[in-house]
């Protein structure tokens, strides 16, 4: 059955932004690096104490906000996909129970981040190579520092979910999701937006600890999706 | 004119005050929090409090915060006329289409002051709780508040054209982050910062406290980037806005 | 005897103070045109979507097919088929596409997207996106998307909302088709009586939230049945004269109103009357129109 929805998912994508930005993220990602080493390169063999290091701090600081702030728009467009069209009351109308269409969303939204992360690694080997960085290229490393922030953005993505949903006017999920990216996770270690920094697998001077956050975050984020499920379970369809 | 002023007020009118308020009240509280927690960090000595205070409360709102909300007000101000199909309505009233363009431009420009303006309020509510607000140069703070105003008014026009354009919420929004990222580390680096529209309102913000003037940007990145980014995307808009096929 | 397909009992639906659906037993029987009719905002959508499950009742059962609709909601669901009030669609897909997307989810075989869209006649446009279709091909695409399933009970709330008077005849001839040619019953909601007289066999009226009327057509016909109508001088005492042989007889401004009488009866009044001198100078019967019937069923006590 999830199959089924997910096939009708991936054809409701078409001609989307959604794509557009599986494809720009990345891109977008790289492109931002290299300009970053293009500029400052000289400036990082000062900084960091080496390549693998300076690789890893620059990219972390573009990851821990493209990869919710990717998250948070992903589910938008997903959910807003159904409100602009007002096809909700079908969907719930259909021989599926409504926690498979809750999950024919969820998965989706998790496979669009997982394909954007995977896009992301050769991106960033490639800029390893571009940017003439000494040694092979370090791939454990470059997966590890885009994977982890990935899963730590389960909580995130499981709020952003439900509130796309819950929501009509895509102002306030778009609006919470950007104020806690940008902001609240500055504010506490605790609150979800936070934990993608808390992963990191390598810091300087940071309290990251990706051994005690990563199975906290991926927790966490599974049991927000059941409780957003919940919810829109019970929801009445106008 | 008189077609300008008839909608300015009818825009008002249609927007929801409440949720606008809330959206509004979103980032300049939580930056106030970063603000507070900015407290417990170690001061450096040759900073007053109330501008340590102040350049951590306006660095993550400025920085990125600002930008991409100018988009999320721009895309709910046309949400309306999208969702409803009310283009084709406002343009079969007896008013001009350029007018229709200005006061939806005024408006998201009225909403980006208010922004500010919160800002700055939470700012001074934070600081007299705090006990630091007699210290507080005003003419630097408001200096700095306006001067992100006018940065963001490039912004401001993109968005509205953009917008105008998708019916879709999250396009131009997609559209906005997108260009916005690079603020990352175009912020930081001297060569990018004055040209890149999407980092003059962190860059204005950045508190001087000289007495330089109105506002704390340089001629050169005022005139060209910000007047003339405003210029080409406001004319752009207009343009399109005025010409376009209503469907 | 044939299967009860809906069956509601008590059903009752309250926002927060106000009821919207109160006590309604609705009773469609397999191969019916079940005509649900009321004026705006009588609660016709809000019992529909009560029987979809998109919103739950405050009190009272639903069964479809005789099976609980709270306890099956998935296999009864998949034997129904629905459109409630605008219709849904992906804007952005071709109409092919959209139909596509439900069939997946349905898991029917991609024949019969070909088939129902054939059915509303919209194979033409089928690659066309549907942002750009009107009105009616979005409700007919919509009415496709409902049949996708084969289901047994189509649900169609205000299928003809939108269409013109040639796409609602075509609408018309399409859903009486549906009993005949593949076995269905049909719920159709509609505000409009003229809409549903032609196609309906049984009709229930929704006033106010409440039931007033569920039959057929024809019971709904004989509420009416024709009266006469006698243009008599002196109106006043040649009813008295006829209310003391026995006849209910009443008085308005244009003369002596009786119920419907055979011809003997119409003779033996007229004779009765003129024999006793009152100038009898017009004699007709007045039938009353299905419409008629429908707005003093659903006026009355409209203003309490």
């Amino acid at each position: 059955m999830i199959l089924r929805l997910l096939g009708a998912e991936r054809l409701k994508m078409k001609r989307t932004w959604i794509i557009a930005l599986l494809i720009l993220g990345p891109i977008g990602i790289m492109g931002c690096m290299m300009i970053n080493f293009g500029l400052r390169g000289d400036y990082f063999v000062r900084k960091y104490p080496d390549d693998l290091t300076s690789l890893v701090m620059e990219s972390r600081m573009l990851l821990y906000l493209a990869i919710p702030l990717a998250g948070t728009l992903f589910a938008s467009l997903l959910a807003g996909m159904e409100h602009q069209g007002s096809t909700w009351k079908y969907l719930f109308t259909l021989p599926v129970s409504r926690f498979q269409i809750y999950l024919g969303k969820a998965i989706p939204l998790f496979l669009l981040m997982t394909i954007c992360a995977g896009l992301t690694v050769p991106a960033l080997g490639f800029l390893w190579v571009w940017a003439d960085l000494s040694g092979t290229i370090p791939w454990e490393m470059i997966i590890k520092s885009v994977l982890y922030p990935t899963l730590a953005s389960l909580p995130v993505l499981a709020l952003q979910l439900y509130f796309s949903i819950q929501w009509d006017n895509q102002a306030w999920p778009l609006t919470i999701g950007i104020a806690g990216i940008l902001i609240a996770g500055g504010i506490s270690k605790w609150l979800p937006w936070a934990y993608i920094r808390n992963v990191m697998p390598l810091d300087i001077g940071g309290d990251n600890d990706p051994h005690f956050w990563l199975p906290f975050a991926i927790c966490q984020g599974v049991i927000l999706l059941l409780i957003g499920a919940t919810i829109i379970m019970r929801r009445e369809v106008r | 004119m008189r077609d300008f002023f008839v909608l300015l007020c009818a825009e008002w009118k249609k927007l929801q005050k409440g949720l606008i308020l809330s959206l509004l009240l979103i980032g300049p509280i939580l930056s106030t929090l970063v603000g507070l927690t900015s407290l417990s960090m170690d001061i450096p000595a040759d900073m007053p409090k109330w501008i340590f205070v102040y350049q951590m409360t306006m660095n993550n709102y400025a920085w990125l915060f600002y930008p991409i909300m100018t988009g999320v007000f721009a895309a709910l101000i046309c949400r309306n006329e999208h969702t409803q199909g009310a283009w084709k309505l406002l343009f079969t009233w007896p008013i001009s289409r350029s007018s229709v363009w200005l006061s939806k431009a005024t408006i998201l420009m009225i909403l980006t002051a208010l922004s500010q303006l919160l800002f700055l309020g939470m700012y001074y509510l934070l600081a007299i709780t705090q006990g630091f607000a007699e210290n507080i140069e005003a003419t630097v703070v408001w200096r700095s508040a306006f001067s992100g105003w006018i940065a963001v008014l490039p912004v401001v026009a993109l968005q509205l054209w953009v917008s105008h354009l998708w019916k879709s919420f999250g396009v131009p929004l997609v559209i906005n982050i997108l260009l916005s990222i690079p603020n990352i580390f175009t912020a930081q680096s001297e060569q990018f910062s004055p040209w890149y529209p999407w980092s003059q309102p962190y860059s204005a913000m950045i508190p001087e406290p000289t007495e330089s003037g109105i506002l704390s940007i340089e001629p050169m990145t005022l005139w060209v980037v910000i007047f003339g980014g405003f210029l080409l995307a406001f004319g752009g808009g207009w343009l399109h806005t005025t010409r376009r096929d209503w469907t | 005897m044939t299967k009860t397909v809906v069956q509601t009992t008590q059903l009752t639906r309250r926002y927060g103070k106000t009821t919207v659906v109160q006590n309604v037993n609705l009773n469609i029987k397999q191969g019916e045109i079940y005509g649900f009719l009321g004026p705006n905002g009588a609660g016709k959508t809000t019992t529909i979507r009560m029987l979809l499950g998109l919103i739950r009742p405050s009190e009272g059962e639903i069964q479809l097919f005789g099976k609980d609709l709270h306890k099956e909601r998935k296999s009864i669901l998949k034997r129904v088929g629905s459109l409630v009030e605008s219709p849904s669609y992906y804007g952005h897909l071709t109409g092919k596409e959209n139909l596509e997307v439900a069939r997946r989810i349905l898991g029917v075989p991609s024949k019969r997207v070909d088939e129902v869209l054939e059915m509303v006649r919209l194979t033409q446009a089928a690659h066309k996106k549907v942002k750009q279709y009107s009105l009616g091909m979005k409700q007919r695409l919509g009415i496709a998307t409902a049949l996708l399933g084969k289901p047994e009970l189509l649900i169609l709330d205000e299928p003809t909302n939108g269409l013109d008077p040639s796409g609602i005849q075509e609408m018309r001839e399409f859903i009486k088709e549906l009993p005949r040619e593949h076995g269905m019953s049909v719920l159709v909601s509609s505000h409009l009586l003229s809409e549903i007289e032609q196609m309906a066999t049984q009709v229930g009226i929704i006033r106010n939230g409440k039931m007033i009327f569920q039959g057929s057509i024809t019971s709904l016909q004989e509420q009416s049945r024709p009266r006469m109508r006698f243009g008599v001088g002196d109106a006043n005492v040649a009813a008295q004269l006829l209310a003391s042989e026995g006849l209910s007889v009443s008085v308005e401004e244009d003369g002596i109103w009786t119920e419907s009488l055979s011809q003997q009866e119409t003779a033996h009044i007229v004779e009765h009357l003129v024999t006793h001198r009152f100038s009898v100078y017009r004699v007709e019967e007045v039938k009353q129109s299905l419409e008629e019937i429908f707005l003093g069923l659903t006026e009355e006590g409209e203003t309490p």
